[in-house]
């Protein structure tokens, strides 16, 4: 028998029975059945599991889930209501996405960033946005990303 | 298509010393494609610092989309440059993950700038003409800054990239 675990996830208490050694990404994916977080390494090394953590950007495949302390927002729950967050509207202005994979760790990353740095410049993009994308949107993420700072400073 | 990439890129001005632009072209998948890559070398440690490219597939159905393969193409080209490599050992490639095969990050994306010409009387491809030109262009670059010929894949393994 596992513990039982309790979690907040995009608002919502509630508790599963896991191995507190499973990474988050699993329980969050296979238990809770929450399927925005990719899995693309298994060793933090390229973001496509990117979560919020009390506002900061995790790596979920690599959090083991009994550890997690506080609340955790997935793409799933940035959204208000059918009104989408700032920035999955400029993701989607911009079209940044191609084969779309990683995108929704980038955008995570990208709220992460805009709630700690409403104003980044383009060094600061690039120190933040470590996450990988192998169809390299690169430019287009970092133009999304102004557009959002944009939109919410506005 | 050179005539183009050459006017956007500024190709033949002069450049600070340190910086180089080398120019390569291709036609792939139906696709004239033509890029210049600028670098600037500083410490030995090169800086990908713009890329300009035109591209000739005929008639082009969504010229945003196409651009988005073509930067795309040219990233992934890059990529490979910048020390994608597979090595075997003991029967086994070495590589199994982004750890140990990386691909270009956020810090290391070059400004792109594509333009279409649409005077082919046939319609070419989208997805991988940017790529084969963008490591020639490269490695032309880096001869231009450096005088140094690299001449295997990836050019990480002779000079470094930040």
């Amino acid at each position: 028998m596992y513990p039982k675990i309790p979690l907040t996830v995009n608002g919502q208490k509630q508790e599963i029975e896991a191995d507190p050694e499973m990474p988050l990404l699993w329980a969050l994916r296979d238990i809770m059945d929450i399927k925005g977080p990719k899995f693309g390494c298994g060793v933090a090394a390229c973001g496509a599991c990117t979560v919020l953590i009390d506002g900061e950007a995790v790596r979920s495949c690599s959090q083991p889930v009994g550890e997690v302390e506080g609340e955790i927002t997935t793409i799933e729950g940035i959204s208000q209501g059918d009104e989408l967050h700032a920035v999955q509207q400029a993701w989607m202005k911009h079209s940044v996405p191609q084969c779309g994979y990683c995108q929704s760790g980038q955008i995570m990353a990208a709220v992460a960033l805009l709630e700690e740095n409403p104003d980044p410049s383009d060094e600061d993009i690039s120190d933040a946005m470590t996450n990988l994308c192998r169809c390299g949107t690169y430019p287009k993420i970092k133009a999304a990303i102004k557009d959002a700072a944009q939109t919410l400073g506005a | 298509m050179l005539k183009r990439v050459a006017e956007m890129s500024g190709w033949g001005t002069p450049l600070p010393a340190g910086k180089g632009r080398g120019i390569a072209h291709v036609l792939s998948f139906g696709t004239w494609t033509a890029q210049v890559v600028q670098v600037d070398v500083t410490d030995n440690t090169v800086t990908i610092e713009e890329v300009w490219a035109a591209a000739d597939p005929g008639i082009v159905l969504d010229p945003s989309m196409f651009k988005d393969q073509i930067m795309s193409g040219i990233n992934f080209g890059l990529s490979q440059a910048l020390g994608q490599e597979i090595t075997w050992a003991d029967g086994q490639v070495e590589q199994a993950n982004f750890d140990t095969y990386d691909a270009m990050r956020m810090y290391q994306a070059p400004k792109i700038t594509i333009e279409l010409l649409e005077n082919s009387p046939r319609m070419g491809g989208a997805g991988e003409p940017g790529t084969p030109p963008s490591t020639p262009a490269l490695a032309n670059a880096i001869f231009a800054a450096t005088g140094k010929r690299i001449r295997q894949m990836p050019l990480s393994n002779e000079i470094d990239f930040i």
